[in-house]
């Protein structure tokens, strides 16, 4: 879920007409404050890389610092697992997966899906507690003269044994009710859509649920919860801190963004803090110590998330196909991506461009961000 | 348009900076994605230009090959040409390592 939407981004066209502006076309507003002096983390972008590469980025010298080559071909997707400790990188033409070990820097285990009859190629991977893998795989069966598409179906997929335990036809049902992850305990899958499901691992049935499409008062809109981020780290085995947003009460053409906390244990929204008008940007990334929020679509924008304010902006003329890639550990930089090889830095407090910093190689797909404590 | 007026500081700036262009190249600003054309050498985005194409090419040929399948311009990686980018690993600053195939 992003914060973006067409009438916030109208609206945060408004906002930005209120702020001073320097000659030369280029709208700046000068940070009340320099970027916080917390203690820098070492933080390393992990990415795939062409042709067959999963590389990781370190902000602190701005170098590759590890390449890993993948035993089957190139990446056609790269999940972080719950552990924060590995990777799960589909392979083999999407025929299978490999699992790469962030510790070792290498490949330790590698699945083929294909069997002699059927071609399976993988979707979507979530990962469950135990571990066990749901796939989506699309399949084809092989005959001798032809080959003939098969519905899509679900792996239920057991690492240690290497095997395929369950096959279906659909997702269950409580899982196929928006993004599902592993809860921060480890025990449970929380599947974040109109509501929070909460998900028993073992049967797919739902045990309970956090209402977020109930309007908490009247008047209001539902939550939408962006669940790839989560303020606490999603460490905090009772507790979610996460950005939301929600219908504007008032002018129901527009969006609100948040911070939501949310109750695990006790099944409820137990605050939300109000922002305002969400960012405008195909979404955003945070600084190390998560005061700052940075957000590109033709401007880059900051925000200080403590005290609700807009920091600066600033035009930026890119190329097609250009996101926010993260901010270093030091929290001084941030890192602009897509395609190609190649990485912008802008200053954090000027959102001034510094320098492009060439990769070796071509990156693909997303980023994942990782700090050394995990 | 000529019946929107700008009624802020912004827009104003805006009308401003658009006054001078021709309604192409107004258009041509939003970078609207990949080309609609398949015809290898005369590719352009849905305004006509080249804006919305990456540039160069070359930054974005592997994810054509890739994720995309361009038909028209590059090997498929899924099924006949799987190490077609074995060779370069940049494509925008090696590109004369990848070989050409011939179906």
């Amino acid at each position: 879920m992003s914060l973006r939407s067409g009438a916030a981004a109208a609206l945060a066209l408004l906002l930005a007409s209120a702020v001073p502006r320097s000659a030369g076309g280029q709208e700046t507003v000068p940070a009340t404050r320099p970027a916080t002096a917390s203690a820098p983390v070492r933080r390393l972008f992990w990415f795939t890389a062409y042709p067959d590469l999963v590389q990781a980025f370190d902000t602190a010298n701005e170098t590759v610092v590890a390449t890993i080559r993948l035993r089957h071909g190139h990446s056609y997707g790269m999940d972080l697992a719950h552990d924060r400790r590995r990777f799960i990188v589909t392979t083999r033409r999407q025929e299978g997966f490999e699992i790469v070990d962030i510790a070792s820097r290498a490949v330790t285990e590698d699945h083929d899906l294909t069997t002699k009859d059927r071609i399976r190629r993988i979707r979507r991977v979530i990962e469950l507690p135990g571990g066990r893998l749901l796939l989506e795989v699309n399949v084809v069966k092989r005959e001798k003269d032809r080959y003939i598409i098969e519905k899509r179906r679900w792996l239920l997929y057991d690492l240690a044994s290497r095997s395929v335990v369950r096959e279906m036809e659909r997702l269950p049902a409580a899982l196929d009710r928006g993004s599902a992850r592993i809860s921060p305990d480890g025990k449970a899958i929380h599947v974040f859509g109109k509501d929070l499901v909460i998900v028993d691992p073992a049967t797919f049935e739902e045990t309970g649920r956090i209402e977020l499409s109930r309007p908490i008062h009247p008047g209001y809109g539902a939550l939408r919860l962006r669940s790839e981020d989560d303020l606490l780290d999603f460490r905090d085995a009772g507790a979610y801190r996460m950005f939301y947003t929600m219908q504007d009460p008032v002018e129901k053409r527009r969006t609100l963004f948040g911070i939501a906390d949310v109750d695990v244990a006790g099944r409820r929204i137990r605050n939300l803090d109000e922002h305002g008008i969400p960012l405008p940007g195909w979404g955003y990334v945070l600084s190390p110590d998560k005061r700052r929020l940075y957000a590109l679509e033709e401007k880059l924008v900051s925000y200080d998330v403590e005290r609700k304010r807009k920091l600066a902006e600033r035009e930026l003329r890119l190329r097609p196909r250009r996101w926010l890639a993260g901010v270093s550990g030091d929290g001084r930089r941030i890192f602009i991506g897509g395609a190609g090889h190649d990485l912008a830095v802008y200053d954090v407090d000027t959102l001034e461009w510094r320098r492009d910093v060439l990769l070796p190689n071509d990156m693909a797909g997303r980023m994942h961000i990782l700090d050394e404590d995990g | 348009m000529d019946h929107l007026h700008p009624v802020n500081r912004k827009a104003r700036r805006i009308a401003a900076r658009a006054a001078g262009l021709s309604a192409r190249a107004q258009s041509a600003d939003v970078p609207l994605g990949c080309t609609s054309i398949f015809s290898p050498g005369w590719e352009v985005d849905a305004t006509g230009g080249v804006h919305g194409l990456c540039q160069p090419i070359e930054r974005d040929l592997y994810d054509c090959y890739h994720s995309c399948y361009w038909p028209g311009q590059v090997p498929d990686s899924l099924t006949n040409w799987p190490d077609w980018s074995e060779s370069c690993g940049a494509a925008a600053a090696d590109w004369q390592k990848i070989d050409l195939v011939f179906p």
